[in-house]
């Protein structure tokens, strides 16, 4: 009996969390942004390519491996600085996801990681290169501290290539439209590599 | 607050501090299940992944299951404490427990700095909706952490699932990594596939365990019940034989009331008949006066309210005459004042209740190397006060008000003597206290009315 009436709660429990599931799953009113492109028309940035992790996530590993697929030249430093940023590489391609654990791990404070990015942004407007950001992550990589990241390093992008979940609010839409940066909008991380090759080729 | 719920709300209170000095201690770990993750990136192997993620709920499950427990001790110590008899206790209860083993799992995480998963409240409430239930007040704390172990570990496989990344389930960074990798490598089917694969059976079995746990203790519930009952059969069964031979023993002083009458009658003719010297006359009178005795004697065995007026001496001298020590390493002392008043008692049932008195001290102090009994018999407020001291094992502070109850006893005895003690004392409009510390020893104190004026 007791049986029973456990079974009961439970099922009326896994009810609640389908209709709370499927209502927070709705899909969302949103529109498409006229800065939206699929890939670039033209080469923006040229080899060889500094990637570095802004926020210290896995995901700069990723985009490493797809710029690797794609035969270019690159360098994957996760704590470069803008001194860094020499003579040798002709491009910076910054990957937005905080991760705390990994910032322990390179002993860096967030503002210090902010900081580090930033004279990296700064070193390659300098040296009149371009800057490509790329977002991963779906909706779990906006978190406060990853959102602090985009409005902070997406606007001084001269490219910005993102992952449809993450743009669930168009975030990166108002960016673009705002700073007149092209956009493209990825339906999942395997279609990044057109555009990101679109950047150099 | 009663003993078991500090205890409870203390067992609550380490949990959590162990769950923060486990959340600290866990770092390493998730530097290694990030490391396993890159490893995945660069060689391109999803079977990493799988073991990243099997590593990720794991861990997650051994940091969370101190907090969530010592959570949910904590809020049920309140509940209990604030929501005693309350009508509407159990809903009262759940929802305090929901509300509280959330409010505590978040502030923790939030102090420590680890991102609160969103979907964790839904296991507490998986949780509390197994677990607060009133048949499982006695589940121990090792059923406990089984329970939830298993739940947290199938919730905890959910969040590494990129399927339900779109309801925001799996918020935690390394989870997040897990994903996103698991997409970039293509394996998003595969880990959806194994986390639902661990998640269902495991909280399968966490209804199921919860569930034969609960029977369990329902059996061991009847069982007692059933052992108890027998208890007090056997216990009635007792107190029938007992009447049975108390009746028959009454027939039978009654029934030696007739030979001493023809003693006593015979006694009187032979004096009369025989012109006795003054030798033979106070051999008369002292036949006599036996008979006369044992006449009264047994008139107080068989009637409770005869009494007549003794002297306490008398009395102590017929409980010394009783008592026969069956350990003598016991030192017993007996302390009689001088000119004390004379009471008014049925003397058999009087020593009878100061014996029974005696012998649970001789029980008391039987293994004791310096086992010591002292009987102080001294006057104060008009009457006599019988001291029995004893410096025995003692009786705990818990059962010193139930060992006027009849049948209670720690021992093997039928629980009836000190019951019978009070009353006897009673019936001679007496009063009896007891004072007793454990390890130290037990003082029983009697009053009786004096009947000088």
């Amino acid at each position: 009996m007791w049986g029973a009436l456990v079974m009961r709660r439970f099922l009326v429990l896994l009810l609640i969390i389908i209709v709370l599931a499927f209502w927070y799953a709705l899909p969302r009113n949103s529109r498409e942004e006229p800065w939206t492109i699929p890939h670039l028309p033209r080469p923006v940035a040229e080899k060889r390519i500094l990637i570095t992790s802004a926020g210290q996530s896995t995901d700069g590993l990723i985009i490493a491996q797809m710029i690797r697929d794609l035969h270019l030249s690159y360098s994957y430093r996760r704590k470069a600085y803008g001194n860094d940023f020499s003579q040798w590489f002709a491009s910076l391609i910054l990957v937005l996801g905080y991760s705390h654990s990994n910032l322990q791990k390179v002993n860096l404070s967030f503002t210090e990681e902010i900081e580090r990015v930033q004279s990296l942004v700064d070193a390659a407007h300098r040296n009149g290169r371009a800057v490509i950001v790329v977002h991963l992550g779906g909706k779990n990589r906006r978190g406060y501290r990853d959102d602090v990241l985009i409005s902070r390093f997406a606007p001084q992008a001269d490219y910005l290539i993102v992952v449809k979940e993450g743009n669930y609010d168009n975030i990166f839409g108002r960016i673009a439209s705002q700073k007149g940066i092209p956009l493209t909008i990825c339906k999942d991380i395997r279609s990044i590599k057109p555009p990101l090759n679109s950047a150099y080729r | 607050m009663p003993e078991k719920d500090r205890i409870t709300l203390w067992t609550g209170l380490l949990l959590i501090v162990a769950a923060v000095i486990t959340l600290y201690l866990l770092e390493p770990v998730f530097f290694m299940i990030t490391e396993i993750v890159e490893s995945s990136i660069t060689s391109t192997n999803s079977g990493l992944l799988i073991l990243a993620a099997g590593l990720y709920s794991l861990t997650k499950t051994i940091a969370a299951l101190p907090l969530l427990l010592g959570s949910y001790f904590i809020s049920s110590g309140l509940v209990k404490k604030f929501c005693v008899n309350h009508r509407y206790r159990r809903a009262i209860s759940f929802g305090v427990n929901l509300a509280a083993a959330a409010a505590i799992y978040f502030l923790v995480f939030g102090l420590t700095r680890y991102h609160p998963d969103p979907f964790i409240p839904l296991i507490v409430v998986g949780f509390v909706l197994l677990m607060a239930k009133p048949q499982h007040k006695r589940l121990r704390l090792v059923h406990q952490a089984t329970i939830t172990t298993q739940l947290l570990l199938g919730c905890y496989w959910l969040d590494v699932s990129p399927f339900l990344d779109i309801f925001g389930l799996g918020k935690d960074e390394i989870a997040v990594s897990i994903k996103l990798t698991a997409s970039y490598l293509q394996s998003a089917s595969v880990m959806n596939f194994i986390s639902f694969s661990f998640f269902i059976p495991l909280v399968l079995i966490a209804i199921i365990t919860s569930v034969l746990i609960n029977n369990y203790y329902k059996q061991v519930k009847h069982i007692e019940a059933a052992k108890q009952k027998e208890k007090e059969l056997q216990r009635y069964r007792l107190q029938s034989v007992q009447a049975r031979s108390l009746k028959e023993m009454h027939s039978l002083v009654h029934d030696l009331k007739t030979p001493l009458m023809t003693i006593n009658g015979l006694c009187s003719l032979l004096e009369m008949k025989y012109q006795p010297d003054a030798k033979d006359r106070e051999y008369f009178w002292r036949i006599d006066r036996s008979v006369e005795n044992m006449n009264e004697m047994i008139s107080e065995i068989l009637y409770e309210t005869t009494k007549r007026k003794i002297a306490v001496s008398d009395l102590v001298n017929y409980v010394r005459a009783q008592l026969i020590p069956e350990k003598v390493e016991q030192e017993i002392n007996f302390s009689i004042e001088e000119d004390l008043p004379l009471i008014k008692v049925n003397r058999v049932r009087l020593a009878r209740a100061i014996i029974n008195l005696l012998e649970n001290a001789l029980e008391a102090t039987k293994d004791m190397a310096n086992g010591r009994i002292d009987i102080n018999v001294y006057r104060e407020e008009g009457g006599v006060w019988i001291t029995i001291s004893d410096n025995g094992i003692g009786i705990p502070r818990e059962n010193l008000y139930k060992i006027w109850k009849t049948g209670f006893s720690t021992g093997n005895t039928s629980g009836l003597g000190l019951p019978f003690v009070r009353k006897v004392i009673e019936d001679h409009g007496g009063t009896i206290e007891v004072s007793s510390e454990v390890g130290v020893g037990t003082t029983f104190k009697i009053y009786l009315r004096g009947e000088d004026d």
